[in-house]
C-alpha cells in the first residue's frame, strides 16, 4: 500500500498552521449561542407571550435543518443581500470586502443556539419546583430567584452538554470549505492538491481533529469527576 | 438570476427534488443496520473487557466520534480502495453510493455502540446474577435478559441518534453522490436557482426530521405502555404473590 | 392579626377552597386538620401567593391585598412578612446551612452580611444544629434539613410562619426532633399556621384546631372542644381513624 508519510507530516504541518481559524469558528458559536440560548430557554421557560411560540418555531426548524443548509443559506443571503442594502443605504461595503469567516460564525451559531437554547430549557426544567417556591417564600423577587437559586443550578447541570455543543460545533465548522473558508481540512486538501495525495491529507487532518475534541471529551470527563467527588448539590 | 427567490421555481424543482428521496432514506436505512450490527458487538466487547478487541474499540469510538463526518468519507473513499488494492481486489468501478453506506455505517456503529454500552451497563448487576442463576448461558442473559430490558433505555437516544445521522446524509453530495442535497446542487448548476433548492431540501428535512422524532416518541410509548396478554398468561402463583404485594403496599400507605 | 376572607381556588373544574374565613390572632398556633385533598395545602400556598387564588383577600398588619388583583410588589410585601417551612424541606440545594438561612435576609431584606451570618448562627443553635452550619443539603440527614428549613423561617422574624406538613416526609425516628423544634420555637409566641396529621402533637401545641373538608371548614375550636367535646359527624369519622 502506498501511503506517504512524510507528506502527512508536512500536510498536518499545514493544516495546523489554520488551527486558529478551526478554534474561532468553533469558540465564538459557542459563545454566542450559549447566550441566545440562555435568553431564549429564559423565554420559553417563563412562556412570555408570542415570543416564546416564535422562538419553539425558531428551534424545531433550526433543529431539524442539517448546519450544511444553514451555512450555504446564510452565504447566499449574505452574498445577494449585503450588497443590495449596502447599495441602498450608500454604504461603502461590500461582499467582497467582509470576511467570510464571519457568515460561517453567523451561521454555525444559528446551529448553536437552538440546540444550546434546548439544552438550558432542559436545565431549567429539571430544578425541582419546591426550590423556586421556597425562594419566593423568603421573599426573593422573579429576578432574585433566577439570578441566586435557579441559574447557579443550571451551569453545572449544563455544562458537560455545552461541552458537547463545542465538539459538534468544531466538526460542523469542517463544513466551512463549502463557503471557501479556509480551515485546517481546507488547508490540508490544498496541500494535497499539488500531488494528489488526498489520503494522507485526510488523515493528517483528522488527528488534528481527533486531538482537539479528546481534548474536549477529556476536559468535560475530568469536570465530571470533579463534579462529582464535591457534590454539592443532589437533585432527588 | 435577477431576482432572488421565486416561488414558481419551488414547485418547479420540488417533485425533481423529491425524486432523490429514496437515496437519503436507503443511506439512513442502510447505516442503521450497519451500524446496529457493528455497534452491538463493539458493545459487547467493551462490556466483556475483551483483551485488545476492548482497547482497540475505544480508540475506534473515540477516533469516529472526535473527527467529522466529512474527513471520514473521504478517508474511506480514498483509503478503501488503496487498502484493498493490496490484496488484489479492484474496487475502482464501484458505485460511489457503497463508501457512503460505508461511511455513515462506520460512523453509526461507534455512536450506536455508546448507547448500547451505557443501555447494557444501567442494567442491574443482580439482573445478570439473577439469569446466571437459573442457568442460562452467557448468549442467553444477553439475549434474554440484558438486551430486552437495555432496549427499552436506549431506544429514545437511537431515535435522536438516527435524526442526527438523517442530517448529516446532507453531506454526501461531497462525493457526488445524488441525494436530496445533491440533486439540489445539480438543479442549481442546471436551472441557476439554488435558493429554492435549499428552501425545499430545508423542507423535506424538517419533515422528516419531526416525523422520524414522533415516530420514535410514539413507538417509545407504546413499549412502555403494560402488555395486556401478559397478564392474562400469569401464573396463579404469580398473581396471588402479586396481590399479596398490593396489599402490603396499601397497608403502608 | 392575619384575617383572611372569602378564600376560593380552582384548579380547573376543581374546585379546591370554597370561601373559607380564617382569623387569626398575633402569637396564635393554629393548627389545620383534613383528610388529604381537602385544600389545607392549597390554603397555605395560597397565603404565600405560591398559588393564586381566584378571590378573597388577605390582610397581614396594615397590609391588605384582593388575592385576584395582587400586583406584584403587594405580593412581595406579603411574602416577606410571611414564611413557610415545606414538606420536602426544600433547601436550596447549591447551598449550605448557613447561607440556606441568611439568603431571605441578606437578598430579600438587604441586611448586612455580617448581622445576617450572626443572626443565622444564633437560629442554627435555636434548632441544634450549630456545628452543622457549613453542611449542605445532602449531607443532612431528613429531620435536621427541615431544622435549617425552620431556622430559614424563623430567619425572616416573619408575622406568620406557615408549616405544610413538615414532618410527613421525614422517618418516623426523625420526626420526633422536628416537632421538639416547633414546640420550642411556638413557645417563643412566634404566630403559626400548622397543617399536620400528628394529632398528640396538634393537640399538644395548638391554641386553636380547624378541621376542614372540601374546601370549607367543618369544625374548629380549642383542642379539647375539638378532641374530646366534637359536634360536627364528619370531625369525628376523620378523628376515629388516628385514635388507635
Amino acid at each position: 500500500m502506498d501511503f506517504d508519510f512524510a507528506f502527512m507530516l508536512e500536510a498536518f504541518l499545514a493544516a495546523l498552521h489554520y488551527l486558529p481559524t478551526t478554534l474561532l469558528l468553533g469558540f465564538l458559536p459557542l459563545v454566542f449561542g450559549s447566550a441566545l440560548g440562555l435568553a431564549i430557554a429564559l423565554i420559553r421557560h417563563y412562556e412570555i407571550p408570542i415570543l416564546a411560540v416564535f422562538f419553539k418555531w425558531f428551534v424545531t426548524i433550526f433543529k431539524a435543518v442539517p448546519v450544511v443548509l444553514i451555512l450555504l443559506v446564510s452565504y447566499l443571503v449574505f452574498s445577494d443581500v449585503l450588497d443590495k442594502i449596502a447599495n441602498s443605504l450608500a454604504l461603502s461595503i461590500s461582499f467582497r470586502d467582509i470576511d467570510r469567516r464571519s457568515i460561517a460564525i453567523f451561521a454555525l451559531t444559528l446551529y448553536a443556539t437552538s440546540g444550546l437554547s434546548e439544552i438550558f430549557r432542559g436545565a431549567f426544567a429539571s430544578i425541582p419546583k419546591g426550590q423556586i417556591d421556597a425562594a419566593y417564600s423568603v421573599g426573593l423577587t422573579t429576578l432574585q430567584v433566577l439570578r441566586r437559586v435557579m441559574i447557579p443550578q443550571v451551569i453545572p447541570l449544563a455544562l458537560p452538554l455545552v461541552n458537547n455543543m463545542l465538539i459538534s460545533l468544531i466538526k460542523a465548522s469542517s463544513l466551512v470549505s463549502m463557503v471557501s473558508v479556509v480551515d485546517i481540512l481546507n488547508g490540508a486538501v490544498i496541500e494535497a492538491n499539488v500531488n494528489y495525495r488526498y489520503l494522507e491529507a485526510y488523515v493528517a487532518v483528522s488527528i488534528i481533529y481527533w486531538g482537539v475534541c479528546a481534548s474536549i471529551e477529556a476536559v468535560t470527563a475530568g469536570y465530571e469527576k470533579y463534579a462529582n467527588r464535591n457534590r454539592r448539590r443532589q437533585f432527588a | 438570476m435577477n431576482e432572488f427567490f421565486k416561488w414558481e421555481y419551488v414547485i418547479t424543482l420540488f417533485p425533481k427534488v423529491l425524486s432523490a428521496l429514496p437515496t437519503t432514506l436507503f443511506i439512513v436505512l442502510f447505516a442503521t443496520l450497519i451500524g446496529s450490527f457493528l455497534g452491538l458487538i463493539i458493545a459487547y466487547c467493551r462490556i466483556e473487557r475483551i483483551p485488545i478487541v476492548n482497547q482497540i474499540s475505544a480508540v475506534y469510538v473515540s477516533f469516529i466520534r472526535g473527527t467529522p463526518i466529512l474527513v471520514q468519507m473521504f478517508i474511506v473513499f480514498y483509503g478503501v480502495p488503496s487498502l484493498l488494492g493490496v490484496i488484489g481486489i479492484d474496487i475502482s468501478n464501484w458505485n460511489k453510493l457503497y463508501f457512503i453506506y460505508i461511511t455513515y455505517g462506520i460512523n453509526t456503529s461507534a455512536y450506536f455502540s455508546e448507547i448500547f454500552r451505557s443501555a447494557i451497563s444501567s442494567v442491574p448487576a443482580s439482573q445478570y446474577e439473577a439469569a446466571a442463576s437459573i442457568g442460562l448461558t452467557k448468549w442467553q442473559t444477553y439475549r434474554r435478559t440484558l438486551i430486552p430490558q437495555a432496549g427499552k433505555i436506549a431506544f429514545p437516544n437511537l431515535g435522536v441518534s438516527i435524526v442526527n445521522l438523517l442530517q448529516n446524509t446532507s453531506l454526501a453530495f461531497s462525493l457526488g453522490v445524488l441525494d436530496i442535497m445533491g440533486k439540489v446542487q445539480t438543479l442549481g448548476a442546471l436551472y441557476y436557482r439554488v435558493l429554492e433548492g435549499y428552501f425545499i431540501a430545508a423542507i423535506i428535512f424538517i419533515v422528516l426530521s419531526i416525523s422520524l422524532e414522533k415516530l420514535f416518541n410514539m413507538l417509545e410509548k407504546r413499549m412502555h405502555a403494560p402488555k395486556r396478554s401478559r397478564q392474562v398468561t400469569m401464573q396463579p402463583l404469580a398473581l396471588e404473590r402479586a396481590e399479596a404485594a398490593m396489599t402490603v403496599q396499601k397497608s403502608i400507605k | 392579626m392575619i384575617e383572611i376572607k372569602d378564600i376560593s381556588k380552582s384548579f380547573g373544574k376543581n374546585a379546591i377552597l370554597k370561601g373559607m374565613n380564617v382569623t387569626i390572632e398575633k402569637g396564635e398556633v393554629v393548627v389545620i386538620l383534613g383528610p388529604s385533598g381537602s385544600g389545607k395545602s392549597t390554603f397555605l400556598r395560597c397565603i404565600n401567593f405560591l398559588e393564586r387564588a381566584d378571590a378573597g383577600e388577605i390582610s397581614i398588619g396594615q397590609t391588605k391585598v384582593e388575592f385576584k388583583k395582587a400586583k406584584s410588589k403587594e405580593i412581595l410585601a406579603v411574602r416577606r412578612k410571611t414564611a413557610m417551612v415545606f414538606q420536602q424541606y426544600d433547601l436550596f440545594l447549591h447551598k449550605s446551612a448557613i447561607e440556606n438561612v441568611v439568603e431571605g435576609l441578606i437578598i430579600a431584606r438587604k441586611e448586612p452580611k455580617e448581622e445576617a451570618y450572626k443572626k443565622g448562627l444564633e437560629l442554627l443553635s435555636k434548632v441544634g444544629l450549630k456545628d452543622k452550619r457549613d453542611a449542605y443539603p445532602h449531607q443532612l440527614s431528613g429531620g435536621q434539613q427541615q431544622r435549617v428549613g425552620i431556622a430559614r423561617a424563623l430567619a425572616l422574624n416573619p408575622e406568620v410562619i406557615l408549616f405544610d406538613e413538615p414532618t410527613s416526609a421525614l422517618d418516623p425516628e426523625l420526626v420526633g426532633e422536628t416537632l421538639d423544634v416547633i414546640k420550642h420555637v411556638a413557645q417563643t409566641g412566634v404566630t403559626m399556621i400548622i397543617v399536620t396529621h400528628e394529632m398528640s402533637f396538634a393537640y399538644e401545641i395548638a391554641d386553636r384546631v380547624i378541621f376542614m373538608e372540601d374546601g370549607v371548614i367543618v369544625e374548629q375550636g380549642s383542642p379539647e372542644e375539638l378532641f374530646e367535646q366534637t359536634k360536627e359527624e364528619r370531625t369525628k369519622q376523620f378523628l376515629a381513624r388516628f385514635s388507635r
